[in-house]
């Protein structure tokens, strides 16, 4: 099968690293060195045998010419191209164009980056608008102010003659409407200016929580090894967060110690080391539960060699408690996840533990392979049942790259209905704004 | 005769609301409160309403709604008159049975002109 040209650069890259001149790589793979110079500029589409023979000239596998940057490029394109479902695109020439046009397609891939790039931000300042009391109230003050002094001045404005005790009250009101914009303007850009880092990095404690357990990985080893609770160390991984972020905290670094004494870091490590990140045969292994597993799972120290692990959390409600993101797959920063998350269906059967492969396609653009992730999810009881209460549920969701397809079709799930451009949707509760507009 | 009620909690939108109706030939009356809107709009019986969405207490589109279900109060001409332009604002409104929705700040002469519209009361 013939292979792209696009594999020269990579050719070139191996060449210059393995300190190889042009004839010399071309005398080996039997090829003119002429050739070979056309090849590595991406001038000539190479295959076969003399895709091989190259391969064995730099001594690395033909597979390997074609991934990396170039295989990225490709499905940069091909997500353009998904974006717009209104422009017709080939999709299967996709290759042969990043062959002939390898820097227009460059420029595309880029341009698809920063249409992404700024589709997330104009989703997080929308949500921010439609879901910040402050914001909405301050809004809500200003234009109710600016309406009554616009009133107000009109009729102040009008020709003619006008009773004076009317005129003096308008232009009472006005005045004092006047400074009322004034201060509730100053109030909104000292709450925009002074603060805004916080205005997209954190919505709530529990999103203050997120923050700066991501920034951590997700891993404290200060916890691992401590030999009793000291809520001392937690508070000095709290440094710097607001009270109720501190009570969250105090909260999820107490679970964390319990888990870790339960399933200590170095048998979890000779685990994974053993079975990779498969939580089923963790779990036959050692008998603990499900949701302990999950968690010990993704508060592995990071390790650039190991796929990513994500960990999602939600009550009975469906409110999400813990958010860890796996890669794309994220959950949103504000309002309800997507409702065919497995998260949620394992709500329906308590104690039932759940796998399945699912397709993420919330985001425009980011449709393909690299959004195929495993899903390990079960619900369980935090407090027993009984006739007097409602039962606490928590349902616990590990997500794990998808290491090859599933024989069956992967379950479709988006973010949130805002971020998802899934049209046909029957768990569809608001438009998207990407497809419906704002 | 012509009877409008402002719901509004803004007080020098109201006055100024005040002047223009009074000045052409309605009789006016203002509310200032969420909670007990209703009661003051069976109170006072008008036959045409202003009703802003933010209120404190309540929800204007709750008491939109209520007024809807009220016998008397089911063709009364409603204008919304809100500090919220989002065009789910604007749908519920409607679906609520609002008559018409405007979006502040506003014009005077556009809020008296549709009310009149509303009572079919030629200029």
């Amino acid at each position: 099968m013939e292979r792209s040209a696009f594999a020269g650069s990579r050719i070139r890259e191996r060449r210059v690293a393995l300190g190889l001149r042009q004839a010399e790589v071309a005398l080996r793979a039997g090829i003119s060195g002429s050739y070979l110079n056309l090849i590595e500029h991406n001038r000539r589409r190479i295959g076969g045998k003399v895709l091989l023979n190259i391969a064995a000239a730099l001594e690395i596998e033909p597979g390997a010419l074609a991934q990396g940057a170039e295989k990225r490029l490709l499905t940069s394109l091909r997500d353009a191209a998904i974006a717009r479902p209104d422009v017709e695109v080939d999709l299967t020439q996709t290759e042969d164009f990043a062959d002939r046009f390898t820097d227009w397609a460059r420029l595309i891939s880029a341009q698809q980056s920063q249409i992404t790039a700024l589709q997330q931000t104009v989703s997080s300042l929308s949500d921010r608008l439609a879901h910040d009391p402050f914001l909405s109230e301050a809004l809500h003050e200003v234009l109710s102010t600016v309406s009554a002094i616009r009133s107000t001045a009109s009729i102040l404005a009008e020709p003619g003659e006008m009773d004076q005790n009317w005129q003096r009250r308008f232009q009472t009101n006005v005045f004092q409407d006047s400074i009322r914009l004034a201060t509730a303007s100053q109030s909104l850009a000292d709450y925009l200016d002074g603060d805004s880092d916080r205005v997209l990095d954190a919505l709530s404690p529990l999103d203050e929580l997120d923050s700066l357990l991501a920034k951590q990985s997700y891993h404290f080893a200060e916890l691992e090894e401590l030999p009793d609770w000291d809520a001392s160390v937690a508070d000095a991984l709290l440094t710097g967060a607001s009270a109720a972020a501190k009570i969250l905290g105090m909260e999820y670094f107490q679970q964390y110690w319990r888990d870790a004494q339960m399933f200590r870091l170095a048998e979890l490590g000779a685990l994974v080391g053993e079975f990779g990140l498969d939580p089923v045969r963790i779990a036959r292994q050692t008998e603990l539960s499900l949701p302990l597993i999950f968690r010990r799972l993704a508060s592995l120290p990071p390790d650039p060699n190991r796929p990513p692990v994500g960990l999602m959390i939600c009550d009975g409600s469906g409110a999400l408690l813990f958010k860890q993101p796996c890669d794309d797959f994220q959950a949103p920063r504000v309002g309800s996840a997507c409702a065919l998350w497995p998260l949620y269906g394992a709500l329906t059967q308590i104690g039932v533990a759940a796998r399945h492969q699912i397709l993420h396609s919330g985001r425009p653009g980011a449709l393909g392979a690299q959004n195929l992730f495993d899903t390990f999810s079960i619900a369980e009881r935090v407090t027993s049942a009984s006739f007097e209460s409602v039962p606490v549920l928590r349902s616990t969701m590990l997500i794990l790259r998808a290491e090859k397809p599933s024989v069956g079709q992967p379950l479709p799930i988006g973010s949130t209905c805002r971020l998802c451009n899934v049209q046909a949707c029957p768990a569809r509760r608001e438009p998207s704004i990407f497809t419906d507009g704002f | 005769m012509r009877h409008v009620l402002l719901i509004e909690d803004e007080p020098n939108i109201i006055e100024a609301l005040s002047f223009i109706f009074l000045r052409d030939g309605w009789k006016v009356d203002a509310h200032s409160d969420g909670a007990n809107a209703v009661a003051t709009t069976v109170q006072t019986a008008p036959n045409a309403i202003i009703l802003d969405v933010m209120l404190p207490n309540r929800s204007g589109f709750d008491i939109l709604e209520e007024l809807r279900s009220l016998p008397d109060y089911k063709d009364v001409p409603i204008l919304m008159l809100t500090a919220r332009g989002q065009t789910k604002d604007r749908d519920i409104a409607l679906a609520r049975g609002a008559s018409q929705y405007m979006t502040k700040p506003f014009s005077n002469a556009e809020v008296l002109k549709t009310m009149n519209a509303l009572v079919g009361h030629a200029p």
